[in-house]
């Protein structure tokens, strides 16, 4: 019997978690986020005239009593937005590790199986889907942490291969998926193209984007040195190259550097952006790393351990 | 400078296969890595660094350098350089330790005997002496052996002395001296001492034994371990056959007091551990005495000689010799006048002679020798014979003619049969001549030819016989000394074995002198071991020299007797060496350890190790640094539920 991919503790931590978004979204009552958008809400919003038309069901009437002018209550909607979890499934997910860590492609399956479980268990709808050099057929979850042995089951199915190619993934998205929502890529972002501009392609079509950046401590700290002959993993392309500290240091810039720009990204766009090793235990990712500053203080507040 | 584990073809060998392998790690380390690798993007904007990088690895060879200069640096290490002489003052020295038989002597009430007294002198010499200087370890008696040759180990050394125990001979150290002078004089590098650890008793051999020679070249070391000892001990032990009685054996015993006090010492003879005879011994000091003590039997078997002493050597207190077996000669006479023989064949106990009449010969007859007295037989005796005038027709050796009152005119001494006989003016009534046949011996001839003939065996199974052309007891003969003679050589000359003269001895070991029979042909004397292997011997005159270190049993055969020497006492000697005055004596006024060769091996291997420290510092340090891994610099939002 195979290992499952997330321990049972560590699903029952996860039980106190919600997955929050920033932007508004239209859409059916039911979600837990606030909407800046009123409609059929519960929680009373703002007061305003009373035009013709409008539902008399919602007049103030009290106000009415008092002041002789009809002044309609307005309610916010908690709307039910989807959340889209995008996967990289490329080859280089698998490639770039040694043999003591674990490969990011398993470490993102793990942390994309995390999110889908705290979004089952506040009744969020979420769509898995994997991708590389084009979207892959998806899986929804919805309707309870019950339901989340089939996304697990999905998610340690799946194989890594494949080129990846963010700007067919953008245009294949955008024609798929026209309502606006929560987009979670899950990702290592090495792209032989520009994967900024896809990335904010997307953002521009109104989707709120959160960058998961996944890397190993050998990608970004290389432990090489003297003549290489380095074979891309994905394209197969050759660079034979002498190194040194000197060398591996610019590389590790150049690895900085290109986080900082997806990072740079994605706050531009009211996103945000995680850059994670896969030498974080996944649980410290969770609640260290991923949870907001608001949040940790509460926990701390609350005097509850880290 | 010199090295003391390697030469400098090893060092350059070793040196070679590990440079050769540390070059060869070096280059493959060189080799370049394939990797798999996620991206090359970052690789490409880091290309430029990489590229400055390959131009000063061409200055990387001083880690290889850094390297191998430790390596040759660890590798002098190993092979121990010495800063200085190779010999470093070093000398060469020879310990002569005494293994005489002196050095068993007890002093005092327990096992500890002079030997162990001087073994541990010489090994605390040897701790004394400086590490690097050799020494020869010798063991002294009346051989000087070399046990080790020149060595500066110590655990080779110090096992040489404890096994140098005390042996059977007396100690020659002249002799052992001039061993060591030799060999410090031929092999030693630098001559040093010639040690001598042991009692100093030494065998006068008629030479003043203390004669203090001025010492010739090396200086010489005296570790003495003489203390007062008394001991009375057996010197010699002979046993020989009484000339009266066959069964009587006379057992010749001297004795001598080498203490200084009088003493009073019974000795016994015994026979299979019966006590057969014994006696009381009066010495004086330094005093020999002999004493004889008789003995009957006529079995062979051990006899021990004991002298009942508690002294401080107790190998010479016992003494053990075979009797030989002495099987009597069987002679059978035929003779219808036997009166006539007796006189010639009894007088002799060692043949035992039967008389029976002509009638009653048989040819097969259980005797070693038979006598056929003037009548013929009618078949051949098969065992030797003498023929006493046979009939002309019956005789074994054709008769040519019967002379009448004929002059024996000759005794042909040149062969054993007729070795001391001798006749004046003897004249024969009647006598037989024979005509003697190729290989047949004349013993005695007249005028006309021999009358006495002798055949040996041909082809080794006829029996021998004799042939007699006269009656010598019924001719005038009768009244001469060469009659009995005459019969005494031809029963020797046939059965030599049985009327062969022994004498046992119980005897020192050592060198041996024993007495033959002058003009003893030198091809008949054997000297053989309790073996029977032959032991080397010189001939001196009327003397048999030979030389044996240790107990053994040794044989001496000549054709008329055999002399058995149990070599069983040990040599002991009898005389104080007095050393020369120069001599330096004990541990005292050693010279001081030369200044030793400065051992650099030490400073070598730091050398190296800091070498191959800085190199790691400089180059091994960098390669294996790694950064820790860093938390991500913004947090994810993940909110508590509430």
């Amino acid at each position: 019997m195979a290992a499952p991919i997330i321990e049972r503790q560590l699903l029952e931590k996860l039980e106190r978690l919600t997955i929050r978004w920033q932007k508004s979204f239209r859409g059916l009552v039911g979600g837990h986020n606030a909407s800046r958008y009123a409609g059929p809400g519960q929680e009373f919003l703002d007061h305003r005239h009373f035009h013709q038309g409008d539902d008399l069901r919602s007049v103030n009437w009290r106000a009415y009593m008092r002041l002789e002018k009809l002044f309609l209550k307005m309610f916010q909607v908690e709307p039910r937005t989807p959340i889209r979890l995008l996967l990289d499934a490329s080859e280089s997910m698998v490639a770039g590790h040694t043999g003591s860590e674990m490969s990011k492609f398993d470490y993102a399956r793990k942390l994309t199986a995390a999110l889908v479980y705290v979004g089952l268990v506040r009744h969020d709808s979420l769509s898995i889907q994997p991708f590389h050099e084009h979207l892959s057929d998806p899986i929804t979850a919805s309707g309870g942490r019950h339901r989340f042995g089939p996304a697990a089951d999905y998610l340690s199915a799946l194989k890594a291969g494949g080129r990846t190619s963010f700007f067919e993934l953008a245009r294949q998205f955008i024609s798929e998926y026209p309502k606006p929502g929560l987009l979670i890529i899950v990702s290592d972002f090495l792209d032989d193209g520009d994967p900024i501009r896809p990335i904010q392609y997307l953002a521009d079509f109104g989707h709120e984007i959160m960058l998961l950046h996944v890397w190993t401590e050998s990608e970004r700290f290389p432990q090489l040195s003297g003549d290489v002959a380095l074979t891309d993993a994905e394209t197969g392309q050759r660079l034979e190259i002498s190194l040194n500290d000197e060398a591996c240091a610019a590389y590790t810039k150049a690895f900085d550097d290109y986080a900082a720009s997806l990072e740079q990204l994605a706050r531009r766009n009211g996103g945000r952006y995680a850059g994670l090793s896969t030498s974080f235990a996944l649980e410290d990712a969770i609640f260290k790393a991923l949870m907001s500053p608001a949040a940790q203080a509460e926990r701390a507040g609350a005097g509850r351990p880290a | 400078m010199f090295f003391v584990n390697l030469s400098l073809a090893e060092i350059g060998m070793i040196f070679g296969a590990l440079s050769a392998f540390t070059v060869t790690l070096y280059l493959l380390s060189r080799a370049r890595k394939q990797q798999r690798v996620a991206t090359l993007r970052f690789w490409v904007s880091s290309q430029d660094a990489a590229r400055q990088v390959h131009r000063r690895r061409i200055d990387q060879p001083w880690s290889l350098l850094l390297q191998l200069l430790a390596i040759l640096l660890l590798v002098l290490a190993v092979s121990q350089p010495r800063w200085g002489d190779r010999d470093g003052g070093a000398r060469d020295h020879v310990l002569l330790i005494d293994t005489s038989s002196w050095m068993a002597a007890r002093t005092g009430q327990g096992q500890n005997t002079l030997s162990i007294d001087a073994r541990r002198e010489a090994l605390r010499w040897l701790r004394a002496l400086p590490v690097q200087d050799r020494v020869m370890v010798v063991r002294a008696d009346s051989l000087a052996t070399p046990v080790t040759r020149f060595e500066s180990k110590r655990d080779v050394l110090e096992p040489a002395i404890r096994e140098s125990t005390p042996g059977q001979s007396a100690l020659l150290l002249e002799q052992a001296l001039e061993f060591a002078r030799h060999a410090l004089r031929v092999q030693a590098r630098r001559a040093g001492e010639i040690v001598y650890a042991g009692a100093g008793r030494v065998v006068s051999a008629g030479e003043a034994p203390g004669a203090p020679a001025a010492p010739k070249g090396p200086p010489l070391r005296l570790l003495l371990t003489e203390k007062p000892v008394e001991n009375v001990g057996l010197t010699r032990v002979s046993l020989s056959r009484a000339p009266t009685e066959a069964n009587l054996w006379e057992v010749n015993v001297s004795a001598r007091n080498y203490g200084s006090q009088f003493r009073r010492i019974p000795v016994a003879a015994a026979f299979g551990g019966a006590v057969m005879a014994n006696r009381s011994l009066e010495l004086n000091a330094g005093q020999e005495v002999s004493v004889t003590l008789p003995l009957r039997t006529q079995a062979a078997g051990w006899v021990e000689v004991r002298l009942f002493t508690k002294d401080a050597l107790s190998q010479d207190d016992r003494a053990q010799l075979e009797i030989p077996e002495q099987k009597p000669l069987r002679v059978i006479a035929y003779s219808d006048d036997a009166e006539a023989l007796r006189p010639v064949l009894e007088a002799d106990a060692r043949i035992e002679t039967r008389f029976a009449a002509t009638a009653a010969y048989r040819a097969d007859a259980d005797a070693d020798v038979v006598i056929l007295d003037r009548f013929r037989p009618p078949q051949a005796p098969k065992v030797n014979s003498i023929w006493i005038e046979p009939p002309q027709n019956g005789s074994p050796v054709p008769v040519s003619k019967v002379a009448e009152q004929v002059a024996l005119s000759r005794w042909r001494n040149d062969n054993p049969l007729g070795a001391g006989l001798r006749t004046k003016d003897l004249k024969l009534g009647s006598a037989l001549v024979f005509r003697p046949a190729a290989g047949d011996i004349s013993v005695a001839e007249t005028a006309d030819g021999p009358v006495v003939v002798a055949r040996a065996a041909a082809g080794g199974n006829q029996p021998k016989l004799v042939v007699i052309g006269f009656h010598p007891m019924r001719s005038n003969m009768r009244f001469e000394l060469a009659t009995p003679l005459l019969f005494a050589n031809c029963l020797h000359w046939m059965a030599p074995d049985a009327l062969r003269t022994r004498n046992v001895q119980a005897t020192s070991v050592g060198s041996i002198r024993v007495p033959i029979a002058a003009k003893t042909n030198p091809d008949t004397v054997r000297v053989l071991s309790d073996s029977d292997t032959p032991i080397p011997f010189t001939l001196h005159e009327s003397e048999v020299r030979f030389f044996t270190p240790r107990a053994s049993t040794v044989r001496v055969l000549t054709p008329e007797r055999e002399q058995v020497y149990s070599l069983t006492l040990p040599q002991v000697a009898d005389s104080v060496w007095q050393p020369p005055a120069q001599a330096l004596r004990g541990l005292r006024s050693m010279s001081g350890a030369p200044p030793l060769a400065k051992e650099l091996w030490a400073w070598l291997a730091t050398a190296g190790g800091l070498l191959l420290l800085i190199e790691w510092l400089l180059y091994g340090r960098q390669r294996n640094a790694r950064s820790v891994p860093t938390l991500p610099r913004r947090p994810f939002e993940l909110r508590r539920a509430s």
